[in-house]
């Protein structure tokens, strides 16, 4: 509940102030490096790709221009121009477009290359979704935390569960490569009332690959670290989760949820996340 | 200068302790024998403890209250200068128990002022009872315990007087008043000795130069070897030696301008905290304990009268330079230790208007200016010993980790504070009176603002090795170096009303009824001592452990509220000799301010204000004379006070009583004087008095607990005009009894309560 708390009265905090001040200045830029999860319309391939993002916000025209630098695009950087752009004082900046026609650095128009159902918000984070060439293409932060969260953690043979719900969990996305890697750093550990609080501990080198629905971060075996000093003793195996981040046109937004499962010390831990409070968003949304 | 001049030389004196014991002693009884002046004697003319003391005008308690205050709508006690003197009572803490639902457990050190009173009250930082010597407001409880020679009367006022008496008076306000030189004039001698190879001397001198001047002149001086031994060195822990001096001035102008200034320093040095360990069954630690304390008070009181008006000023200045230093864990062991070096300075000003002395009015009236500003510097660094680094760093981080293990770069570190507060308030206060036939109504209002800076840096240079136990070679070194500054303030707000209605029931002897209710507040701080915790868990956090402490959560806490609901009466009877003091009260407190000791295996308490608490019961005074020569004085005090809502997120403790306040308090004694006549004796007085207090429980759980207990005493005393002698006996019965206890880094610790004690005083009036 406190983190709901939390949850209410920050948005609009960070919705006026601490994220864009549309306030302040009448213009803003963000920079933004994203992971691009690009699905077929029958989400039977999916391939992820590093871009990098500008947003340029205009507060008094209230629109914002995307420029995108994606070679799997164009050669060179587009930009998706006036997406009208809203403001709403529960949550945030969001911005939609139907059918944008990029152009290039010169002004220009790029023929044969239409964005349709554009769709974003940025508050701290920018989420972004729009269809290209009839692939829908999911951007999401390379660096996500997911604040809002539940931790069970059950012993083999015992019917008894630990439940924690102070964690945090933190995904860094890397490429290694050509391939995906993620560290996940949770924070606030404790898998056992027994168990002395740990501040900080990160899975290293998870492996990434797109699916369907969103992300699959695996690994066989682990060895946890902490202040980058490894821990044998937490070794951690079976390691699986799962973020979904498929929306549709409607309802994109703050949604994105984190599963994960995997054994430490002996224990199954199970694991799921949010980036915000779920049941404080119906609500919001709800008014 | 004079006074400080005479402050530093008399310091001094403290090197000579050994000559000064014995050869102060065979003094004054040299002087007692050999020197014969005539002086207004004090031991003459029999007057009752049952009679109703009038106040001085110029008292505090007198300019807000009146100067029968034993017959307004306030729970009082009033202590006089005979029962002083009959119960050995040299400072505050010795009135415990005599004033019912007052108590104030003597552990620690001459820094712990913890008073409780009908269940409220704390250990650290604010107090629930304000203090005023001789008018001046005492605001750093710190401050409160310390001898006094020549205390003329005390008054407690129970209840909350934050309306007139402002921040930390919700339980109650002590007034004590010295010897007045335009009353008494001579010079008084005071030697005494007693158990624990314990001495006291004091000499003071009072002058009446002129009609309208009185000037007086004490010093006083005791020590003790104590009563409790650290095992671990066979030596005293409670060792004491005390030195305090005053420079008192009193002028009365023709024309209604009264002046009085009281200039008095105080010098402590103690060892102190005479922890008992529960484990061991014994005091033994290894580390250094003591307690300096350096203060300085000046108030000065100028009254004025005029036709339409009475106006009185109250300046004070107070000064302290202290240095509290512990082996912080209390064990033969190094964990780690702790210093707390602070000067501070405070002033204060209140201004009290009022309808003109001699008013023949029905309306009277009140209206004051109070305000203060107090600067306060400290030092508290945290000395973390080897085996603190061992058992609480190393061996805690290396569970966790067994192939990497880490060491400390040395076997003992710093973690270092500076503090700097500012806080200043003001407050404006009003009390209206109306007196219709028998009926007094009482309303009054204060507006209370009080602002509350802090200014700290903390600071730790320290760093350890990561060790591959593989192969045992060195895997990484880390440093750690914190420099935290940062600065919390916050600011209070507060409307503090009362309303009372007092009956008088016109007869003869005086017999008064009322009722009351009034709100009390408590001012919110910052608790410092804290910070060595938040410190520590900052370092654990370099190592992946330890707890995020919210630096402003866990320093910072609310202001402590209640509401006092009371209904009493006061009634003479017999010619004025027998004297009740009845009340009944029920206590609503809202945040009641705490001590609690944090998670984890830390030693710091930090304050938590509970949910809410409340606390009723009831309190009863008797003085009687039936005969002459006969004092009878009896006082019980009930107190049921419980927490309504107290979860601190680990345990909840709703329903349980509240911590280190007694349930019950007890004093009886009684007097007989009988005369002698001889030209060398003019009487000789017996006393018995029995104390008592408890059940006291030690924690929230109310796990642990102190049964009620009783110290009963006596004394023979022999005197004339000039002179008494008085051989006493302290707890006989040798009663063996725990006045605190606490659990720190796990372990279990409490101080028991001083042993039989013995002695014999000697007065002298020349």
């Amino acid at each position: 509940m406190k983190k709901g708390l939390l949850f209410i009265y920050s948005l609009p905090l960070l919705a006026l102030a601490s994220c864009l001040d549309s306030e302040m200045s009448s213009t803003q830029s963000v920079n933004a490096d994203m992971i691009n999860r690009t699905v077929t319309s029958d989400y039977s391939s999916t391939k992820l790709s590093d871009v990098k993002y500008r947003l340029d916000f205009d507060f008094t025209e209230a629109t914002v221009d995307i420029t995108a630098f994606d070679t799997d695009v164009y050669y060179s950087a587009y930009t998706l121009q006036n997406i009208p752009l809203s403001v709403n004082s529960n949550y945030g900046y969001t911005f939609r477009a139907s059918n944008v026609t990029p152009v290039d650095g010169n002004g220009e128009p790029i023929s044969g290359i239409t964005f349709t159902e554009i769709t974003g918000q940025y508050c701290n984070t920018l989420e972004l979704r729009y269809i290209l060439d009839d692939k829908i293409v999911i951007a999401s932060p390379n660096e996500i935390m997911y604040t809002f969260s539940s931790t069970t953690t059950t012993t083999p043979g015992s019917e008894e569960e630990f439940v924690w719900d102070e964690s945090t969990y933190y995904f860094e996305y890397k490429k290694s490569s050509d391939a995906f890697l993620a560290d996940m750093t949770i924070t606030n550990i404790k898998f056992d009332s027994r168990m002395p609080t740990q501040q900080s501990m990160t899975f290293p080198d998870l492996t990434v690959a797109p699916t369907a629905a969103g992300l699959r971060l695996t690994a066989d075996e682990l060895i946890p670290l902490q202040n980058n000093v490894p821990y044998p003793d937490y070794k951690v195996t079976d390691f699986e989760a799962t973020i979904n981040t498929n929306y549709s046109y409607s309802e994109f937004f703050c949604r994105e949820k984190v599963t994960a499962s995997f054994t430490c010390m002996g224990k199954r831990v199970t694991v799921e996340a949010y980036m915000y409070d779920q049941d404080v968003l119906d609500q919001i949304l709800q008014q | 200068m004079t006074g400080i001049s005479f402050a530093l030389t008399f310091a001094n004196m403290f090197k000579l302790y050994d000559l000064i014991r014995f050869y102060s002693l065979i003094a004054c009884i040299a002087v007692a024998t050999t020197t014969a002046i005539h002086a207004e004697a004090l031991f003459d003319n029999y007057i009752p403890d049952s009679t109703t003391i009038t106040l001085k005008e110029l008292s505090v308690t007198a300019l807000k209250y009146g100067k029968r205050v034993d017959n307004e709508a306030v729970a009082s006690s009033i202590i006089n200068q005979h029962e002083i003197e009959r119960y050995n009572i040299y400072s505050f803490k010795d009135i415990t128990s005599i004033v019912p639902n007052f108590f104030v457990p003597d552990y620690g050190s001459r820094m712990t002022s913890s008073i409780y009173v009908r269940g409220q009250g704390t250990r650290i930082d604010q107090p629930v009872v304000g203090m005023n010597i001789d008018n001046v407001p005492v605001l750093n409880k710190d401050n409160y315990d310390f001898d006094m020679l020549d205390i003329e009367h005390v008054e407690m006022l129970r209840g909350p007087q934050s309306t007139l008496f402002g921040r930390n008076t919700m339980g109650g306000v002590i007034n004590i008043t010295t010897l007045s030189p335009l009353s008494f004039q001579g010079t008084r001698i005071i030697a005494s000795y007693s158990s624990g190879n314990t001495f006291k001397a004091g000499v003071s001198s009072y002058l009446k130069p002129t009609d309208n001047l009185g000037v007086s002149f004490s010093a006083g001086y005791n020590a003790s070897d104590g009563f409790f031994t650290n095992m671990h060195n066979g030596e005293k822990t409670d060792w004491e030696k005390q030195g305090e001096g005053r420079f008192k001035l009193q002028w009365r102008g023709n024309n209604g301008l009264k002046i009085d200034n009281t200039f008095s320093f105080s010098i402590s040095r103690q060892g102190g905290y005479p922890y008992e360990s529960a484990e061991l069954g014994m005091i033994s630690y290894n580390d250094t304990c003591f307690y300096r304390r350096n203060s300085i008070t000046n108030g000065l009181t100028i009254g004025i009268n005029r036709e339409k008006y009475a106006m009185t000023s109250i300046t004070s200045y107070q000064y302290i330079d202290d240095n509290m230093t512990l082996d912080q864990d209390f064990l033969p062991v190094s964990y780690f230790t702790l210093t707390q070096a602070r000067r501070e300075h405070t002033v204060t000003q209140d201004i009290v208007f009022k309808n003109p002395e001699n008013s023949n009015s029905a309306y009277s009236w009140l209206a004051g200016f109070f305000g203060f500003y107090k600067n306060s510097d400290m030092d508290a660094p945290v000395l973390f010993k080897d085996y603190g680094i061992t058992h609480l760093i190393e061996e805690k981080r290396n569970q966790a980790n067994r192939h990497y293990p880490i060491v400390w770069d040395t076997r003992q570190f710093l973690l270092s504070s500076n503090f700097n507060t500012n806080n200043f308030g003001l407050a404006l206060y009003h009390q209206s009176t109306y007196k219709l036939q028998r009926f007094t109504f009482t309303a009054a209002l204060r507006a209370d603002f009080e602002y509350n800076r802090l200014k700290y840096l903390s600071q730790c240079n320290t760093g350890y090795s990561i060790i591959d136990a593989s192969d045992g070679s060195l895997f990484r070194h880390e440093d750690v170096n914190i420099n935290d500054p940062g600065t919390v303030s916050k600011n209070f707000f507060q409307l503090l009303p009362k309303i009372s209605i007092n009956y008088d029931f016109n007869t003869p002897s005086p017999i008064s009824a009322f009722l009351s209710v009034a709100k009390g507040y408590k001012a919110g701080g910052f608790n410092t001592q804290m910070f060595s915790d938040v410190l520590q868990q900052r370092l654990m956090g370099y190592l992946g452990i330890g707890y995020n402490y919210d630096v402003d959560k866990i320093i910072s806490y609310k202001p402590e509220t209640n509401w006092t609901f009371e209904a009493g009466t006061h009634a003479e009877c017999f010619n004025g000799r027998i004297r009740t003091d009845i009340s009944v009260f029920y206590i609503r407190s809202t945040n009641q301010q705490l001590t609690v000791f944090p998670d984890g295996t830390t030693t710091g308490r930090i304050m938590a204000n509970a949910g809410s608490a409340r606390s009723y019961g009831a309190e009863i005074s008797i003085k009687a004379n039936p005969v002459d020569n006969l004092s009878i004085a009896v006082s019980y005090g009930y107190t049921n006070a419980r927490f309504i809502e107290f979860d601190n997120g680990i345990e909840n403790y709703s329903g349980k009583y509240i911590p280190y306040a007694p349930k019950n308090t007890i004093f009886a004694a009684a007097n007989y004087i009988l005369p002698v006549n001889k030209k060398w004796l003019d009487n000789i007085s017996f006393t018995v008095d029995m104390s008592a207090a408890g059940e006291i429980y030690w924690n929230e759980s109310n796990s642990e607990m102190q049964k009620l207990y009783c110290l009963p005493g006596a004394s023979i005393k022999f005197s004339n005009n000039h002179f008494s002698l008085d051989v006493w006996g302290h707890n006989i019965s040798d009663t063996s009894y725990r006045t605190f206890y606490f659990v720190s880094i796990g372990n279990a610790f409490f101080q028991r309560g001083k042993p039989r004690t013995f002695g014999a005083t000697l007065r002298f009036n020349i």
